[in-house]
Parts: structure tokens; C-alpha cells; sequence
């Protein structure tokens, strides 16, 4: 009893003030971090300068603790003065956002979401956002379109779920709805940008990368894709004041594969298997005679019937003799490509006052792209954000931005005008810088006289034109196919962007557990595109072509809910959503063509250059709505037990009789930590989810419709209804009223760890998917008067498997390195289709990327050889392979087995170094340029000779007969039923590109690339102190430097069709690029 | 926790009456219309025929008749008879969907006129009976009813034809005196009327299907002379040209030409004409252009496109014409009447020394040469023309034209059929099985 009384006694005459400062561990003070006496209920929180003051007695322990550091514990000594400074711990308290922007612990969420911060999406210096998360998260599937200034990329969260539906994920940035659309994406035009990257990637604070149905379905239809929940900028919460920050970067792009060109043989034709070809000046094939014995020297020409004379005064007539030896491959080559430059500059000023704070950005991205001429992308925007606490119980917040992009884009694909298919056509003894000039033919002894003649390989005198009396207007004859820098330089696609995002919120606090939040948010843009082809351009714009486009689109919301939090007792936890939202989605698009300029020789980009039977004007609106009602329960158990349920109950304009739709879903976690109570395990959850959400039709698609008519064969050739008297025709594909919605289910299972300290965080799900009611426009049988019919019909179901981890391999106060990585393997399947067997996505008749019952989706069908039962080539009477007479679905399949991203990051003192390598393994490609460039002997691989060593005489496909030991241009092959020959012959029939077969260029795609490796230099404090700055830091990078891949001549990362459903096609599509770029930050 | 339960029916009851009305009667689409005149559909009708008479079908039936040859790309390929039922889908799509489609929405129309409806008749008729010949047993009674039948049934060639000339015959009835340009032709067609237009095609079909004696009495009521011919019409928009001219000069440059082919052959002299005519010369002038030197390994024969030429840019591309109507009085009452045979025959000659300004001698042969004169002069006067194609077929080759590849003269070395496109493959199980292949001949021929 004395003694217990002694000790009170002593205990509080030991009572004590101690004060002290709680620091971040690099010495910036931390307010409101909390301070409690251990196992009491003592405790304060440091003020704004980290400062505590507190009664304790010698001996106590103080626990210092704030969100996103480690708990440090104190022992009271004598001193009276206790510094402690916490060490950053990241990880556990990691935040992700809900599909509602509302921040969630990531130890808490029951599906598997990732969050991609900052610094991961701006290493690369990529224009766009999409491009920046490439290769980390796992389950996200990002391809490049191409590797054009400002091109866009197709992003695909856990395989593709639907076909006439969009694909994209929902974009939620800070509360809003915005569009992500890629309009475009065909075999030919330019290559589009993707909307999502009109947003400058400087102001992105993180981007949470919703993946599960359960997690996005308080959105119901339209977050079958999953959701990308953006956050941006809004200013520093902690340090109070004025801060400025200023990047400014130059970025060097080039050409990151290229076709290798044969440069033995000329511009000509082949005329017996032995014995050579022949020179020709306006074929399309290279089968010609051996450039190198030529006689050399000058060409010698017959200006007879007129020439073409180069701005220079040079004048070139019709050859007579070829005798020059020059190989023009590389100056060709020189003369299209060259380094790209990209300058990027941008400025933040964020202000962060009592009860407000402000972010403020400027930036200007110009691109010059590696083709030289007419390609380039400039982006400039602005943001303003705000959130101001008005009162205690009352907060609004502004997100809002302005975009404007102004680019210049190329022609691309297959395309008489596209940059590659003149370019790598060519011959190599063509020279294609004399490539505009004026044109002289002499007619009945008369000249006439062509300005701006375009000269390309297959029309070496330039285009030239003739007047016709009778319809007033000028007929150009013009090259089959352009000459590149044609394309470059005389042809131009603009394409202007303004885009407005303006997104307010009002928070206001109903009681202590309980806030209500209204969002209301639009998003604008106008996206103009202007396409031009000057008179003597090749194919359609052989007497010019003017086309524009203004698109316009605006998606608006309001939001409004409530959420709140309640404890059902001491040991069951409640917190809850409940809310309204309203989307509503507009879109125009207003297009006027013009052709046949009347007056051509000058640039003219308007309307009124032609007769009124060649100017044809053309719209297309939607309007589109859809609202419901939605909740979220979340209940905490004991702690450990995790239970989420959400529902949401809508109604969608495009589906008149599908009513209201319901969505439900529900979630379980276990935290297992306490349970294994093993010390190597500081976290470990289990979970375990199942979720519903949707896709609602096309707008409109519940009727049958009649519309002008006109006809038209693949072939190109047809008859325009407009000029014929308008006549009416019915839609081919017929209405279906009874529509309902695309319903996606998901079930997910995984776990989330921290091991070892939390050195290791490993987490790893399943998921397994079915989209069913999938509509697509069934074929039908054409004889029935209808090629399609718009039914829910289809059943797609995706399985796979996703892992990201983290390791920290060294942590130290100078050293740090960590590895992490994330795995990503999908297997998706197109389970029904409702009876038809093949429906084309994208591509070409002879080749195309669709879907067929029993196939992945996008699955590749082309042309076979015909086989016999047991696999064996059956061979026609010259011992070739016949081409089957059914394509074959499945003759590849784009889908990869699985992609991953592999990191490392090191940091040391001021220096810190980080890569990323990135690959997808088991993905196949149509080779169609390969398939071209062989038809027209111009690919290096069809220079090759040889000699008929087999003994006999043998033939090539036609039956020509090459003797035993003489020398063809071409290989000796057996498909079974002795050597043959493969020669021009062959490649010009069913062995090259434009034959019935495309087996032989179906390709496997698989690559590895180093995606970013990048070096960055903090300043020393002590330099940036005397600069009167707050930070400073200078980086290199290094963008796609290298790929490993069995591809050559191209990156095979690129799709032909951009960001459109079909996957896994190339011909003639535009490069991609490797890129170095220096990074300055400088922060005020 | 009571809040919270008292406003969350209030809250879903408010949002669920509001939900229904904020997104009803939204989905009637902006960009098209749900309703359309037989008077504005006729037009798309015609489209059909001219793009089913003159577009892809008649390349490939030149080409398989040996007529043009393939010169480039995928048409070298069709050059060896290289099969591909993809390709058809397209041809028959275009036929069935805005043609005998369209024009069962007019039939079927009660408020129609009778004219609407007769030209409706004339130009369905006619086209299911070249589907059946193109492609043998071909959906009809049963077609173009989705309602009904979502997979129509094939009917045999032969009631295909016959009941195409049935409609034909229907629709004579409809459209009166009226002329083709009064009856709807509007830019597209021209001619003289209807009825002469419809008797001539349904002579065409009745001859192929054997039926001479309706063949003779369709003719006689037939196209009476050349500037009754039905043709299309073509401007010099870039998509109202000529339809061999936008494929040869404006799309597909070097696919199509008449190298080396035995139309070429026999307008040159290469190969001796039966009927020996001087004016073939000016024929071959105005069908065709010579490019470099004869013999040499470059030496092409290509369409003439140029202004005056068959294929120019504006020329019109015959569908029925007074040369074919005599032809084929000729050819059914050579059995019968070989005097009057010749003199359809010499008809057409005398006609051909007016529209060339050349020498086309009449004819004084019989028997089977007179047969084989007939015919020759109908496999060259009718360039470009699908009727070749089946005449090819349905003779068995008497004019032994050379296989393309082969060179053979066999009476079944020919593409038999054109093949059943897979997009209807791939959805009507009534598609006969076997497939049928490309050297398998059709049921009449």
C-alpha cells in the first residue's frame, strides 16, 4: 500500500513538459501528427511548424504517429525535448480512389484495383496518358497506334467483352465522365488520337485503374470496360503559400524499325525465269534487270511526247535507255524520315491558403514528327483547380481545364495516298526527290502545260492533266501511287481540338457521419478534321479531294449522394453510398466533301471549288441518356471481415424495351494477418468478389431504317445514289425493338501481402468472366433481304489471371532499390455467336481480324492452302499448292498469352535510376506489307538467286521450265512434290500478297521492350538553396530504345487499324519511333 | 442510422419516377427515316441492275468468257480461275438486298402505281433469273420474306428462271406503253419502253432455260431497234462514270485488260473470224487499245476508256438491246427457219456497218456454220455482257474459246458457276451440300 502510494506520489511529481518537432525523414515538419502517452488517453497534435508540447512523466512512452508513415515510439528520458522524425511508409496506408473518386485504403478493397501515381506515368514523356500506363498495371492492355505525333492508343482492361459496344474504359476524372473516343481507325486515313490524351499527363495526380465488375458497377451500363478513375493536381495540403513549378523538356524521336529493301534488281519486269528481266519505267514490280550491269552513266530520254521538268531546270523525259547504276534506297529513305523533335514546356503555380487552394497549369507540347513534312501535333491546355472549405460544414471543389491540339497527320495503310505504300513500292533505282515539278506533253504538236506535276515511280514524266470543254473542268492522269513526299509535303490532314472539362462539386456535411455531395460536370470538344489532296494526287484524288469534319461531342453529369458512416455496435461498422446520377451523351458530326476541284492550282480548303454534283455534305447526331439510382454498403466485422454489397437500378434511352436494369454485386475480404500471426507477414487479405455491369446498343439501333441509297462493289467501283436522283433504299441491317442490355458478369478471387517488413507486397487475382445478350449484327442470309440483324446474341467470356508485386531489395538513407513487376494473362473466348460462324471487325476481305464461335475475339482469317487429310499441301500439276477454297478462321490469333512489365528502381543520394521492360508473348500479326513487298520483288528477301541444282530441269508456278545448273532470281522450294521454283511467278500469284492465300504471312508478334529507362539528378539542396529555388532536377530518358522481336521491318507493337476492335494487322502502316528525352524541373 | 433509413426510399422513389422520363422517346433516330415511297425506291432498284449487269459479275463473266483478261494483283489470280467464294458476297449481297429486295418492298406496296410496280416486276424478274444462271439453284420462293423465312430455301435453277420470267411477264402487264424514261429510268436508264425492254429480257431467259418458242414470241415483242436499247447512263462525277471506266481507270488500274484474250484474237485477225468482216478492225478501235510493240513480251491490249471508246468514261452499258433481241431470234429460229435466222443475223450486221461506219458482209451460210456465225457475232457485239457468260455455259462452248490457262477448247474447261458467296455459306443451312465447285456445271447448262 505505501509502496503503491509512493509510486503515485513519485509518478506525479516525475510529471513533465516535453516538446519537440515530428519531421518527414527529410526534415519538413509534419502538422497534425499525433502524439499520444502509450496506453493512455494523453495525447495532442503538432501544429503547423510540427511543433507538440506535452504532460508526461520521465519513463512514458510517446507514440508519434501520421498517415503515410510509420508509427514511431519514444521513450521519455530527461531531456525535455523529443525530435522524432517518421519514416515515409507508403504502403501501408496506400489509398486507391472508388469508381466514385472517394479515397479507399487499398488494404481495404475487395477487388483488384491498381493506382498508378505521377511519377510512373511521367517518366516515359509520353504525349498521352494511355501511352503512360503502358506496361504498369496488370490486367490494362495498352497498343499504340502508331508512331505518329499525338497518336492515340487502344486501352483494353481484362479482355474485350463486346462488338458494336464501347470498348474504352469509363473515364471518371475528378468526378466527371469524360470522353475517350477514337473516332477513326480503318485500313486507311490518318492515324487518330485518342481523346483521353488531350489531358496534359503533368496534371495528373494518380490514375486508379478499376478493373473488376464489382468495384465499377455503381455505374452499371458502361463500365463493362472497367474505369479509370483520374485525380488531378489541386495543390499542396501541406505546405501553406506559393509554389511554382516549371518543366521543360526536348524529346528526339526516330524510326524505330524499318523494311529492308532489295537493291540488285530494277523497276521492270521479269520476262523468263532465266535469263533477267527487263527495265520498264511505269510498272509497279521490281523484276527488272541487274542495276549493276548497266552500262552507268546518264539516262538517255525521248522528249517526243513531253517531259517533266524539276524546279531546278532539269528536264526528264521518257527513258529509252536505262543506263544509270545509282541505288536510291538510302537517300530515298533520307529524304522521308529524320529525327523527330518534341519541346515540351509547362508551368504550375499552386497556392494552398487556410481554407482554400488553388492549382494553376500551363503547357505547350510540340511535336515534330520523324516523317519530314506535314506531321506534327501541338498541345496546349490549361487547368484550373480549387476546393474551398466556405464553412465548417461546407466545400466546393472546381476541376476544370482547356485543351486545344493543332496536328498534322499523315496517310497511312492501305491507301493509294499513304506514305508507305508509294514509299516502300518504289523501286530502287528511283529517285524520289525529283518529286514535283511541271509537266510538258507534246499532243499533235502541241504542248500543254501541267504546274505542280506530281512524279512518282509509276508515272516518271509527273501527272498531267487535260481540259475537257464540256464539263469545264480539268482530268488529271496521275501516279498509281504517290510519291512519300508527295504525300508529305502537298497533301495535308489537320486536325484541330478544343476541349473544355468543367466539373464543380459542392460536399456539404449533414451531421459528423453523414455528407451529401452533388457533382455536376460537362466535357466539351470540337474536333475538326480537314483532309486534302491536291489535284495529280494518286487514286480518288487524281482531280483533288477536300473533305471536312467537325465533330462534336459533350458528355454531362450530375451526380448527387450521400455517404456516411455508422457503428451498428462496438464491433460491426457500417459505412454506406447512396445516390442519383443522370449521364447524358451528345454527339454530332457534320461533314462536306468536295472532289474535281474546278480550279486546282491553288490550296483552297473550303467549300465551293467544284460543281454542286461533286460537293456532298453529310451529318450524323446522337443524343443518348441514361440515369438510376445506386448504393454501396460496406460493413467492417470484427475488424478482420470485409462485406461490400452495391446495387444500381437504371434506365438507358437506347433501350426502350429492356426497362429498368438492375446491377448487383457483393464483395468479401479477410484480413488474415492476426490469424497467421507469423512475423514475416505484416499484411495479408483475402478476397473474393461478384459483380454485374453492362453495355447498352448503339444509339438508334432498335429500328429499321431507310436512308438514301447508292451502291457500290468492294472493288471501289460503284454508283453514288446522290447522282443518280437520290433514290431510297432499306438499311440492310434490320431493327430490332426488343434490344436489351449486354450484361457482364465477374467473379474474382485474390489476395494482397506484405512481406518481410514490408519489403514485399504481392498480390495476385483470378477472374472469370462471361459477357452475355452480347448484340452484334447477326449476318443473315442475304437472300432474305437483310445482310444483318441487330440481336443480343453473342457470348463472350474472358478468364485470366493477374499478379503485380513490389520487393524493395535495399533500403537505406542513401541506397534504395526495388523491383517490381506485374503479370497479366488472359484467355478470352468467343463462347457463342449466335449460329453465324465469322464476322469481320477490321481488316480486308482477304485478311481480317473478327470474331467466330470457339475463337478468341479478334481472331485472324485468311486464306489457306488446300490440304489433304493428313496436312499435306495438295499440289497442282506445276507441284505448287492450290489456294483452299473456304478462308480459314484461326490462321492467327492477335490475342497475347500474356503480357507483363518488369521495373527496377535505384535510388542514391540525389540520383535516381529506374527502367521498364515490357513484353507480350504469343501474339500474332498478318505481315501484309511483307506479303506486298514480296509480290512486287521489292523486299531484300526476293533479290535472292539461285542455281537449279537438283539434278533436272525444274518449273516455277506457271509451268516455265528452269534448266538443271542455271540461275534464276528466286528459290528452289518443295511443297511436296519435288523442287520447284519459287520465283516471280509465284510471288505474283498464291505466294505473294495479293493471292488467295495468307498463311504465309501470318507471323508471331511476340516482343520485348525496353519501354522507358530513365536517369534523374536531384540538385543538392545546398545549389538549389543559393538558386533561391525548392527543387531542382534534371533527367534523361529513354523511350522504346530497344524491342526484341522475330518481326522485322516494323514495330510489331503497332495496329493498322489504331484503336479499332481489330487487332493484329499491318500493311503499310505508319512507323513507330524510339525517343531520348532531357527533362528540366525547376520548383520555386 | 435512422436518417439513413427514412431517405433511402425516399430518395430511390423520387430518382426511380424521374429515371423513365428522362430517357424515353430518345431512340428515334435523327440521321434516317423510317418511312419511303415505292416512287423513291424504284431508283435504287435500277441501281441494282446496272450494278448487277455491269460492275463485278460482268468482269468476272468477261474474263471467264475469255472476253478481257485479268492483268493485275487479285485479278491475275481470277485469270487462272483461282476460286474464291468470299468474292461473291458482295455481288449476290448487292442483287438480293437492293435489288430483288427493294423491289418486293414496291410489290408488296398496295399504294404503289401499277408502272412503280411493273418496272419493279421487270427488273426482279430479270434478276432472279441471271442469279440462277450465275449461280444454278438460288433462293426464290422463299426469298426476300424475313418475316417468314429467316433461311430462305433454294429452288432449282430451272423454276428460278421460269418463275423470274413469270414476273417479268407480271410486270409487262403493269407498265403499259409506258417508257423507260417516263417509267422511273429518271438519270439512270434509258431506252425505249418497258414492255419492248421486259419482252427482250424475258426472250434472254427463256432461251436459256430451252423454251425457244416463248423465246421467239418474247423477241418478236421485243427491243425493236438500237435507240430502244435499255441502258444505264453515266456522267463524269466520280461515281456516276461508266462502271468498266471507274474500275479500269479509277480504281484498279492494270486488273483488267484484253491481253491475249480470244475476243482481242478474233478482232485482230489473230484468230480467223467465221464470218469474215472487214469492220471488225473498227470494232477492235472502239472496244479496245493496243499498247507497244505486237509480239513483244509488254505488248497489252487495254479497254478503251478514251472518249469514243465502249468503256469511256460516259458510255452506256447495255442491259437489253436490239442487237441481243435479234441475235436471239436468230439463234431459236435456226431450228426452225434458217433463212430467217440469217436474216436476223444480217439485221444485226447491217445495223453494225451503220454504228461503225465499216464493213460487216451479211451472211450467206447454213447449217452449222450458220449456227456458230450467230453465235460468234454474239459473243463479240456483246462485250462485256453476263448474257456471254451464260451463252458460253449454255452451248457447251461451241465457239471453242480457249480455256485461259490451258488453252483448251473443252466444252466444260470453263468456270462452271459462280461460287455460292460464303457470307451465305455461313448463314443458310439451306445451302445445297455438297458445295457445288467452280468446274461443276449448273443444272441446265
Amino acid at each position: 500500500m505505501t509502496s503503491a502510494m509512493m509510486l503515485i506520489a513519485f509518478t506525479a511529481l516525475a510529471q513533465k513538459t516535453v516538446t519537440g518537432v515530428v519531421t518527414d525523414d527529410s526534415g519538413i515538419p509534419l502538422p497534425g501528427a499525433s502524439v499520444v502517452e502509450q496506453g493512455t488517453s494523453n495525447g495532442v497534435s503538432t501544429d503547423f511548424d510540427g511543433n507538440f508540447s506535452i504532460q508526461v512523466a520521465e519513463g512514458a512512452v510517446l507514440e508519434i504517429s501520421f498517415i503515410g508513415y510509420k508509427t514511431s515510439e519514444q521513450t521519455v528520458g530527461s531531456a525535455d525535448s523529443v525530435n522524432v522524425s517518421l519514416e515515409s511508409d507508403n504502403q501501408l496506408d496506400e489509398v486507391v480512389l472508388t469508381a466514385l473518386g472517394l479515397e479507399k485504403k487499398k488494404d481495404d478493397d475487395l477487388s483488384s484495383t491498381t493506382k498508378v501515381e505521377v511519377e510512373q506515368l511521367q517518366r516515359s514523356g509520353e504525349s498521352g496518358v494511355l501511352q503512360g500506363l503502358s506496361g504498369k498495371s496488370s490486367g490494362v492492355n495498352i497498343t499504340r497506334n502508331s508512331g505518329d505525333p499525338g497518336s492515340g492508343a487502344y486501352i483494353q482492361i481484362r479482355g474485350q467483352n463486346t462488338i458494336n459496344g464501347d470498348n474504352s474504359p469509363l473515364i471518371v476524372l475528378d468526378g466527371a465522365i469524360i470522353s475517350n473516343a477514337n473516332i477513326g481507325g480503318s485500313t486507311s486515313g490518318v492515324v487518330q488520337q485518342s481523346r483521353l490524351n488531350d489531358i496534359n499527363p503533368d496534371d495528373i495526380a494518380s490514375v486508379t485503374v478499376i478493373k473488376g465488375a464489382s468495384a465499377a458497377a455503381i455505374y452499371g451500363t458502361g463500365a463493362a470496360n472497367g474505369v479509370l478513375v483520374i485525380e488531378t493536381k489541386r495543390g499542396s495540403s501541406e505546405t501553406k503559400g506559393w509554389s511554382v513549378n516549371v518543366k521543360s523538356s526536348l524529346s528526339v524521336d526516330q524510326i524505330n524499325a524499318e523494311w529492308e529493301k532489295q537493291s540488285t534488281f530494277g523497276q521492270g519486269i521479269w520476262t523468263t525465269p532465266v535469263g533477267g528481266g527487263a527495265y520498264n519505267q511505269s510498272t509497279s514490280v521490281s523484276y527488272g534487270d541487274e542495276i549493276a550491269l548497266r552500262s552507268g552513266g546518264a539516262d538517255t530520254y525521248d522528249m517526243s511526247g513531253g517531259y517533266f521538268e524539276t524546279p531546278d531546270g532539269r528536264q526528264i523525259g521518257s527513258i529509252t535507255s536505262k543506263n544509270n547504276k545509282t541505288i536510291y534506297n538510302q537517300s530515298n529513305r533520307d529524304a522521308v524520315f529524320g529525327n523527330g523533335y518534341t519541346y515540351e514546356n509547362s508551368v504550375n503555380f499552386s497556392y494552398t491558403g487556410d481554407n482554400n487552394r488553388t492549382y494553376l497549369s500551363m503547357s505547350n507540347f510540340d511535336q515534330d514528327g520523324i516523317m519530314k513534312g506535314n506531321s506534327d501535333y501541338v498541345r496546349t491546355t490549361l487547368k484550373l483547380n480549387n476546393t474551398t472549405q466556405a464553412t465548417d460544414k461546407l466545400l466546393f471543389k472546381i476541376s476544370s481545364s482547356y485543351t486545344t491540339i493543332d496536328s498534322n497527320r499523315v496517310q497511312t495503310g492501305s491507301n493509294l495516298n499513304g506514305l508507305y505504300l508509294g514509299y516502300l513500292r518504289t523501286s530502287p533505282d528511283f529517285d524520289i526527290r525529283d518529286w514535283q515539278g511541271t509537266n510538258y506533253s507534246i499532243r499533235s504538236g502541241v504542248t500543254s502545260v501541267t504546274p505542280n506535276s506530281h512524279r512518282s515511280y509509276r508515272r516518271p514524266m509527273g501527272s498531267y492533266r487535260t481540259f475537257d470543254n464540256a464539263s469545264g473542268s480539268f482530268n488529271y492522269t496521275a501516279p498509281v501511287y504517290n510519291n512519300p513526299l508527295w504525300t508529305l509535303n502537298q497533301q495535308q490532314n489537320i486536325n484541330t481540338v478544343d476541349r473544355f472539362i468543367f466539373a464543380p462539386e459542392v460536399n456539404y456535411d449533414i451531421n459528423d457521419n453523414m455528407t451529401l455531395v452533388a457533382r455536376y460536370s460537362t466535357d466539351f470538344y470540337q474536333d475538326n478534321r480537314t483532309d486534302y489532296m491536291p489535284a495529280g494526287s494518286a487514286g480518288d484524288g487524281n482531280n483533288g479531294q477536300w473533305e471536312e469534319d467537325r465533330i462534336t461531342e459533350k458528355n454531362t453529369q450530375i451526380n448527387v449522394f450521400v455517404s456516411g458512416d455508422s457503428a451498428i455496435n462496438s464491433n460491426i461498422a457500417l459505412n454506406y453510398v447512396v445516390g442519383y446520377q443522370a449521364f447524358e451523351n451528345s454527339y454530332r458530326r457534320l461533314s462536306a466533301f468536295e472532289a474535281s476541284f474546278t480550279n486546282p492550282d491553288q490550296i483552297f480548303l473550303n467549300p465551293g471549288n467544284t460543281t454542286g454534283l461533286n460537293s456532298t455534305p453529310s451529318g450524323f447526331t446522337s443524343l443518348t441518356r441514361k440515369n438510376g439510382v445506386y448504393g454501396i454498403i460496406n460493413l467492417e466485422v470484427y475488424k478482420n471481415l470485409l462485406l461490400e454489397f452495391t446495387g444500381r437500378g437504371e434506365t438507358v434511352s437506347t433501350l426502350p424495351g429492356a426497362g429498368t436494369i438492375f446491377y448487383p454485386s457483393a464483395s468479401v475480404g479477410y484480413k488474415f494477418t492476426d490469424l497467421v500471426n507469423a512475423d514475416f507477414l505484416n499484411f495479408g487479405k483475402f478476397r473474393l468478389s461478384y459483380g454485374e455491369v453492362g453495355i447498352e446498343a448503339s444509339p438508334y439501333a432498335t429500328s429499321t431504317v431507310y436512308g438514301p441509297g447508292g451502291i457500290g462493289s468492294s472493288w471501289g467501283d460503284g454508283l453514288d445514289g446522290s447522282l443518280y436522283g437520290n433514290p431510297f433504299t432499306q438499311s440492310s441491317t434490320r431493327g430490332n425493338p426488343d434490344l436489351k442490355e449486354e450484361r457482364k458478369r465477374e467473379f474474382e478471387i485474390g489476395f494482397d501481402t506484405r512481406m518481410f517488413d514490408s519489403r514485399l507486397s504481392l498480390g495476385a487475382t483470378y477472374y472469370s468472366n462471361a459477357t452475355e445478350d452480347v448484340i452484334l449484327a447477326l449476318p443473315t442470309v442475304p437472300s432474305s433481304g437483310f445482310s444483318s440483324s441487330l440481336q443480343n446474341a453473342a457470348k463472350i467470356s474472358n478468364k485470366g489471371l493477374e499478379v503485380d508485386f513490389s520487393y524493395d531489395l535495399i533500403r537505406g538513407a542513401d541506397l534504395n532499390a526495388s523491383i517490381s513487376g506485374s503479370f497479366t494473362s488472359n484467355k478470352n473466348n468467343v463462347d457463342d455467336l449466335g449460329g453465324s460462324s465469322y464476322f469481320i471487325l477490321n481488316g480486308f476481305t482477304s485478311t481480317s481480324s473478327g470474331i467466330a464461335e470457339g475463337h478468341p475475339y479478334g481472331v485472324l482469317r485468311g486464306g489457306v492452302y488446300e490440304r489433304d487429310a493428313a496436312g499435306n499441301f495438295v499440289t497442282n500439276a506445276n507441284g505448287f499448292p492450290n489456294a483452299a477454297s473456304e478462308k480459314k478462321i484461326g490462321v492467327g490469333d492477335p490475342n497475347p498469352d500474356y503480357r507483363a512489365g518488369l521495373g527496377f528502381n535505384i535510388d542514391y543520394k540525389n540520383l535516381s535510376f529506374s527502367t521498364l521492360f515490357e513484353t507480350s508473348q504469343g501474339n500474332d500479326l498478318w505481315n501484309g506489307t511483307y506479303g506486298v513487298m514480296t509480290y512486287f520483288g521489292i523486299h531484300a528477301d526476293t533479290a535472292a538467286t539461285s542455281v537449279n541444282n537438283t539434278g533436272g530441269a525444274i518449273v516455277n508456278s506457271a509451268g516455265e521450265s528452269i534448266p538443271n545448273g542455271a540461275s534464276f532470281r528466286g528459290k528452289i522450294a518443295d511443297f511436296g512434290a519435288g523442287p520447284v521454283a519459287i520465283d516471280h511467278r509465284w510471288n505474283t500469284s498464291n505466294g505473294g500478297g495479293f493471292g488467295d492465300v495468307s498463311e504465309n504471312f501470318i507471323m508471331d508478334g511476340s516482343w520485348v521492350k525496353l519501354r522507358e529507362v530513365t536517369l534523374n539528378y536531384k540538385f543538392d539542396q545546398s545549389v538549389i538553396e543559393n538558386l533561391n529555388l525548392s527543387t531542382l532536377s534534371l533527367s534523361l530518358s529513354g523511350r522504346n530504345l530497344f524491342t526484341w522481336t522475330g518481326i522485322e521491318g516494323f514495330d510489331p507493337e503497332n495496329n493498322l487499324t489504331g484503336a479499332s476492335r481489330g487487332r493484329g494487322l499491318e500493311y503499310f502502316s505508319n512507323p513507330g519511333t524510339r525517343s531520348i528525352l532531357t527533362t528540366l524541373r525547376i520548383g520555386f | 442510422m435512422k436518417i439513413y433509413k427514412l431517405l433511402l426510399p425516399v430518395f430511390a422513389a423520387l430518382a426511380v419516377s424521374s429515371c423513365e422520363s428522362y430517357t424515353e422517346d430518345l431512340n428515334e433516330s435523327p440521321n434516317a427515316f423510317v418511312v419511303a415511297s415505292s416512287d423513291l425506291i424504284i431508283g435504287q432498284v435500277q441501281l441494282a441492275i446496272m450494278q448487277h449487269m455491269g460492275s463485278n459479275n460482268a468482269r468476272y463473266g468477261a474474263v471467264f468468257s475469255n472476253q478481257m483478261s485479268g492483268g493485275d494483283r487479285q485479278y491475275l489470280t481470277l485469270n487462272t480461275y483461282s476460286p474464291n467464294r468470299a468474292n461473291y458476297n458482295d455481288m449476290w449481297g448487292d442483287t438480293y438486298i437492293s435489288g430483288i429486295n427493294a423491289a418486293q418492298i414496291i410489290i408488296n406496296d398496295e399504294n404503289a402505281s401499277a408502272l412503280v410496280r411493273g418496272v419493279a416486276k421487270i427488273v426482279q424478274g430479270s434478276l432472279y433469273a441471271d442469279m440462277a444462271l450465275l449461280y444454278g439453284a438460288v433462293p426464290f420462293s422463299e426469298s426476300v420474306n424475313p418475316n417468314e423465312f429467316a433461311e430462305p430455301a433454294y429452288d432449282s435453277q430451272a423454276s428460278v428462271v421460269n418463275g423470274g420470267i413469270a414476273i417479268i411477264e407480271s410486270g409487262i402487264q403493269d407498265v403499259g406503253s409506258a417508257t423507260i424514261a417516263a417509267g422511273y429510268g429518271g438519270s439512270r436508264l434509258s431506252g425505249g419502253t418497258w414492255a419492248e425492254a421486259g419482252h427482250t429480257l424475258a426472250a434472254r431467259y427463256s432461251l436459256s432455260v430451252g423454251n425457244t418458242g416463248a423465246a421467239i414470241s418474247h423477241a418478236n415483242q421485243g427491243i425493236s431497234s438500237r435507240a430502244n436499247d435499255l441502258v444505264t447512263q453515266h456522267g463524269t462525277s466520280q461515281e456516276n462514270r461508266n462502271l468498266f471506266y471507274q474500275f479500269v481507270v479509277d480504281e484498279r488500274q492494270d486488273y483488267l485488260v484484253a491481253t491475249d484474250s480470244h475476243l482481242a484474237n478474233l478482232l485482230d485477225g489473230t484468230v480467223a473470224r467465221n464470218l469474215t468482216t472487214p469492220g471488225d478492225s473498227a470494232r477492235y478501235a472502239s472496244y479496245f487499245l493496243p499498247e507497244g510493240t505486237p509480239g513483244s513480251a509488254s505488248y497489252r491490249t487495254l479497254l478503251n476508256t478514251d472518249v469514243g471508246g465502249r468503256f469511256s468514261q460516259t458510255s452506256s452499258m447495255p442491259i437489253a438491246t436490239y442487237y441481243e433481241n435479234q441475235l436471239i431470234l436468230a439463234e431459236a429460229k435456226y431450228g426452225s427457219d434458217q433463212t430467217a435466222a440469217q436474216g436476223h443475223l444480217n439485221a444485226v450486221r447491217a445495223e453494225l456497218a451503220v454504228e461503225f461506219g465499216a464493213s460487216f458482209p451479211a451472211t450467206t451460210a447454213t447449217g452449222a456454220t450458220l449456227l456458230t456465225q450467230i453465235m460468234e457475232e454474239k459473243y463479240i457485239t456483246l462485250v462485256g455482257e453476263l448474257v456471254t457468260f451464260h451463252d458460253l455455259r449454255r452451248t457447251n462452248n461451241m465457239l471453242g474459246v480457249p480455256n485461259k490457262t490451258t488453252g483448251s477448247t473443252a466444252a466444260n474447261g470453263f468456270p462452271q458457276r459462280f461460287l455460292y458467296p460464303q457470307s451465305e455459306v455461313d448463314t443458310n443451312s439451306n445451302v445445297p451440300s455438297p458445295l457445288p465447285e467452280f468446274f461443276d456445271a449448273t443444272d441446265l447448262f
